[in-house]
C-alpha cells in the first residue's frame, strides 16, 4: 500500500510537472504570433489488484495537444496570396500616381505653360524674350514627359529585382519546408509531438502563400508538398525545387530584358511565369506587363501626337533666320518609345530665333503661333481605352492627359480599397485563430496555480507514503 | 462567448491606436490644406472634372490677357485714325480757302497755307508710323519699321495680325492700312497721304482748278477713315464680348472647382477635433487595458 501510494505520488508529481512545464512554455511564447497553445491531455492510470477490486493508478500524460483550427489555418493560407497580390499592386499603383501627379510641376502645368508660352508669342511675335520663353517651355515639357517615362521604366526594372529578390526568398522558404517536412514525418516515426515544428511550419505557408500562391496537399506521412499551378512541383516531401527569375527575350506583353520565373527540377527549367496566377511574384508581373507597359504605350501615344501636330503646323513656317520646314519637336518615327525621346529640334535647341511664329520671316507675322495656339482646344488626340486608340472619339490633349491621371487614380483607389477589406479579412481570421490557439495568460495563470496544487497535492502523498513505509519499518524493531 | 487571448489583447490595442492616429492624420492635412482631394485617388472622377475646369480656367485667362493687348493695340490704332481725321479735316478746310482766288493769288497767306498743309502732312505721316508695343500698328507683319517713307509711299505689307479671342474664335487686330489710308485699290478709294501730296503741289503750283480736284477726296477720306474706326469699334465690340463671356465663365468654372475640391471648413474642423477626442480615449482606454492585467495578480 505504502508502495502504491509512492508510485501514485510519483506519477501525479511526475505528470504535473510536465503540465508545469507545457503551461510555462505556453506563457513563454505568449508573445510568438505563430504558437498554438499547448494542452497536456490527462489520462487515469489503471492498477488491477488481487480480487474484484480495481483501485486507481494515478494520473499520466496522454498526450500533448496544440489547439488549433485546421480549417482557420487554410483560410488564412487561402487569403494570404490575395493579401500579397493586392499589397503590391497597391503599392506600385501609389508609386505611379506620385510619378505622374507629384506635387509640383506635373505635366499637365508643362503644358499649360507650353500653350500659354505660344499665346503670348502670337501676340509679340516681334519679341526675343517671347520665343526665347516658347523655347524653355517646350524643353520643359519634353523633359517632363522623358522623366514620366524613365520613373516608369524605372518602377518596371524595380519590380523586375523585386522578383528576384522575392524568388529567393521563396527558395529558402521552400527549403526550410521541405526540411521541416523531413523532420516532421520522422518525429512521427519516432511517435514524438513535434508541435512546435508544425506550429513553424503553418507560419511558413502562411508566409509562402503571400509570396506566391500555390495549392498544398499532405500525404498520409505528414508532408506538406507545394504544387506552383500548372507550373510544377515546389516541394515534394524533403525536397525543394528552386524558382529562378531571369531576363528572356521579348514577347507578347513583355519586354526585352525583363524578368520571366522558371520552375528547376531534375528535368530542367520551366517556364512559370503565367501559371503562377496569386501572391506578390504573379502582381508583380501582372504590374510591369499589363498595368505599367500600357500605361507607357499611352504616354508614348499623347507625346507622339502632340510632337507631330506641332510639327506639322511649325514646319509650314519661317523662323526669324529665314529658314522654313523646320520641326519644333525631334522627329520620332514610331509611337513607342516617344516619351524618352522627346525633346527639341537640334536647330531650335540651339537658337530660338529658329522658332517659326509666322509663314514669313516677318517680325509681325504671327500666324503659325495662333495656328499652335488653338491646338490646345482642339480636339486632336483619339481616344484611349484598353483596345488602343479610338479615332471615332477624340480629345484635347489637356484631356487626355488627365484622362490618363484619372485613370492610374482610379486603378489606384480601387486597389487601396481592397487591400482594406482584405487587411481586415486577414485580422479578422487571425483573431479568430488567436481565440482559438492563441494564449490566454489568465488563462495559464490559473492552470498554473491548479498544477502547482496539484503538484504540492502529489509530492504531500508520496511524504505520505513515505511516513507509512517509516511507520512499517519501525514495526520490526 | 469569444475566448480572449493575451495577443489579441495587445493586437487590438495596436491597431485600435493606429486606425485612430490615420484618422487624426488624414483630418489635421485636410485641414491645413483646406484641400478634399490631396492625389487623384481620393476622388478620381472629381479630380478630373477639377482638373478639365483649371485647365479652362488658365485658358481663359491666357486669353484674356491677350485681349486686353488687342484692346490696346485697337484703340491705339483708333486713336491714330481720329487724330488723322482732324488732319484730313483742317487740311480740307485750307484747301477750301485755297481753292478761292483771294488766297491762292495773295503771296503771304499762300505761303501760310502750304506751310501748314505740309506740317499737316507731317503730323498724319508721324501718326502713320505710331508703333504700340514695340510694333509699328499700320506696317502689317513689317511691324519693326515704318510703314510710311518720307513722301508718304507705304512700305509696310498687307499682313493680317489676328489673335486667338475664345476657343475656336479669332479677331483681326490690325486694321487694313490699303483699305483704310491707301483706298484699297478700288473705285473712289483715296491714297490719304498722297492726297496730301497732290495738295502741297497744287498749293506749290497755285493751282485752284488741281486744288479744288482734291476737295471731293479729302470729303472721301474722312468717310474711309470713319469706316476704319466704326471696323475697330466693331472688332473692340467682338473681345469686349468675347472677354465678357469669358469672365462669367471663369467665375462660374472656379466655384465649380471649389465645390469639388475645397473641404468645408466647419465640417473639417469638427471632424479634427473628433478624431482627436477619439485619439485620446483610445489611448487611454489602451493604457488602462495594458496596465490592467488580471494575471498580474494571479501570478503574484
Amino acid at each position: 500500500m505504502a508502495n502504491d501510494l509512492l508510485e501514485i505520488g510519483r506519477q501525479g508529481l511526475n505528470t504535473h510537472r510536465q503540465a508545469l512545464s507545457t503551461t510555462s512554455n505556453n506563457i513563454a511564447n505568449a508573445s510568438n504570433p505563430n504558437h498554438s497553445r499547448q494542452r497536456v491531455v490527462l489520462e487515469a492510470g489503471e492498477r488491477e489488484l488481487s480480487g474484484s477490486r480495481r483501485i486507481g493508478g494515478g494520473v499520466e500524460v496522454s498526450k500533448i495537444i496544440r489547439v488549433h483550427d485546421h480549417f482557420i489555418g487554410d483560410q488564412i493560407v487561402g487569403e494570404a496570396k490575395n493579401l500579397g497580390s493586392l499589397r503590391i499592386k497597391s503599392d506600385t499603383l501609389g508609386r505611379m500616381e506620385s510619378f505622374l501627379h507629384p506635387n509640383e510641376g506635373n505635366i499637365g502645368e508643362s503644358l499649360n505653360k507650353f500653350f500659354g508660352d505660344i499665346r503670348e508669342l502670337s501676340v509679340n511675335p516681334h519679341l526675343a524674350t517671347t520665343s526665347e520663353m516658347v523655347k524653355e517651355s517646350g524643353a520643359a515639357l519634353s523633359a517632363q514627359f522623358r522623366g514620366m517615362s524613365d520613373s516608369l521604366h524605372g518602377l518596371q526594372r524595380e519590380l523586375d529585382t523585386r522578383m528576384e529578390n522575392t524568388a529567393q526568398e521563396v527558395n529558402a522558404m521552400a527549403q526550410d519546408l521541405a526540411t521541416l517536412n523531413e523532420r516532421i514525418v520522422r518525429a512521427g516515426h519516432l511517435r514524438q509531438e513535434p508541435l512546435e515544428m508544425l506550429d513553424r511550419r503553418d507560419a511558413l505557408l502562411k508566409q509562402l502563400s503571400e509570396k506566391v500562391g500555390f495549392d498544398a496537399a499532405e500525404d498520409h506521412q505528414g508532408n506538406i508538398n507545394i504544387i506552383l499551378g500548372g507550373a510544377g512541383v515546389l516541394v515534394h516531401g524533403s525536397h525543394a525545387n528552386t524558382l529562378i527569375a531571369s531576363p528572356t527575350e521579348a514577347r507578347q506583353g513583355k519586354a526585352v530584358g525583363a524578368n520571366d520565373l522558371f520552375l528547376k527540377d531534375h528535368t530542367g527549367a520551366h517556364l512559370a511565369t503565367h501559371a503562377i496566377t496569386d501572391g506578390e511574384l504573379s502582381a508583380m508581373v501582372h504590374m510591369r506587363d499589363k498595368v505599367i507597359d500600357p500605361t507607357l504605350d499611352r504616354l508614348d501615344h499623347i507625346a507622339f501626337e502632340l510632337s507631330r501636330n506641332v510639327n506639322d503646323i511649325h514646319k509650314q513656317g519661317v523662323g526669324r533666320d529665314g529658314v522654313g520646314g523646320r520641326a519644333f519637336f525631334k522627329e520620332m518615327e514610331n509611337v513607342k518609345g516617344a516619351a524618352s525621346q522627346m525633346a527639341l529640334s537640334p536647330e531650335i535647341e540651339m537658337n530660338h530665333e529658329s522658332i517659326a511664329a509666322g509663314y514669313s520671316a516677318s517680325p509681325g507675322d504671327n500666324r503659325i503661333a495662333v495656328e499652335l495656339s488653338r491646338m490646345q482646344t482642339q480636339s486632336l488626340l483619339p481616344d484611349f481605352n484598353s483596345m488602343g486608340p479610338n479615332p471615332e472619339l477624340r480629345h484635347t490633349f489637356n484631356e487626355s492627359i488627365n484622362a490618363f491621371v484619372g485613370d492610374i487614380g482610379i486603378e489606384t483607389q480601387s486597389h487601396e480599397r481592397n487591400l482594406s477589406e482584405q487587411k481586415a479579412m486577414m485580422e479578422q481570421l487571425e483573431n479568430y485563430r488567436q481565440s482559438i490557439s492563441g494564449v490566454s495568460m489568465d488563462e495559464e495563470a490559473i492552470h498554473m496555480i491548479q498544477f502547482q496544487t496539484a503538484f504540492n497535492a502529489a509530492a504531500k502523498t508520496v511524504k505520505l507514503g513515505d511516513e507509512l513505509l517509516q511507520t512499517i519499518l519501525s514495526l520490526k524493531e | 462567448m469569444a475566448r480572449i487571448s493575451t495577443p489579441q489583447i495587445y493586437h487590438r490595442a495596436e491597431l485600435n491606436t493606429e486606425n485612430a492616429r490615420e484618422k487624426e492624420a488624414q483630418s489635421s492635412q485636410i485641414a491645413s490644406s483646406q484641400k478634399k482631394i490631396q492625389r487623384p485617388s481620393d476622388d478620381p472622377t472629381g479630380w478630373v472634372a477639377a482638373k478639365n475646369l483649371k485647365d479652362d480656367i488658365f485658358f481663359r485667362e491666357s486669353i484674356a490677357k491677350n485681349a486686353t493687348i488687342a484692346m490696346g493695340t485697337l484703340a491705339a490704332t483708333e486713336n491714330i485714325f481720329a487724330r488723322i481725321q482732324e488732319y484730313v479735316e483742317r487740311a480740307h478746310e485750307l484747301a477750301i480757302s485755297s481753292a478761292s482766288s483771294q488766297i491762292v493769288d495773295a503771296k503771304t497767306p499762300r505761303e501760310s497755307v502750304l506751310a501748314e498743309v505740309k506740317a499737316l502732312f507731317e503730323n498724319t505721316r508721324t501718326a502713320l508710323n505710331s508703333s504700340f508695343n514695340g510694333r509699328t500698328l499700320l506696317a502689317g507683319y513689317q511691324s519693326q519699321l515704318p510703314a510710311f517713307d518720307t513722301d508718304g509711299n507705304f512700305i509696310g505689307d498687307n499682313g493680317r495680325i489676328e489673335i486667338e479671342i475664345d476657343k475656336g474664335l479669332k479677331a483681326e487686330i490690325n486694321i487694313s492700312t490699303e483699305r483704310i489710308v491707301l483706298g484699297g485699290n478700288r473705285e473712289g478709294g483715296v491714297d490719304i497721304p498722297q492726297l496730301f501730296q497732290r495738295l502741297i503741289v497744287a498749293l506749290e503750283a497755285g493751282d485752284r482748278t488741281l486744288i479744288g480736284e482734291t476737295l471731293e477726296d479729302f470729303t472721301k477720306s474722312v468717310d474711309q477713315l470713319s469706316l476704319g474706326r466704326a471696323r475697330i469699334g466693331a472688332t473692340q465690340g467682338e473681345i469686349q464680348r468675347a472677354l465678357s463671356s469669358g469672365s462669367e465663365d471663369t467665375i462660374l468654372k472656379k466655384d465649380a472647382v471649389s465645390k469639388i475640391e475645397d473641404a468645408d471648413v466647419i465640417r473639417v474642423f469638427s471632424d479634427l477635433a473628433r478624431d482627436q477626442t477619439v485619439l485620446k480615449a483610445t489611448l487611454s482606454t489602451t493604457e488602462k487595458v495594458l496596465h490592467e492585467v488580471p494575471q498580474d495578480a494571479l501570478l503574484k
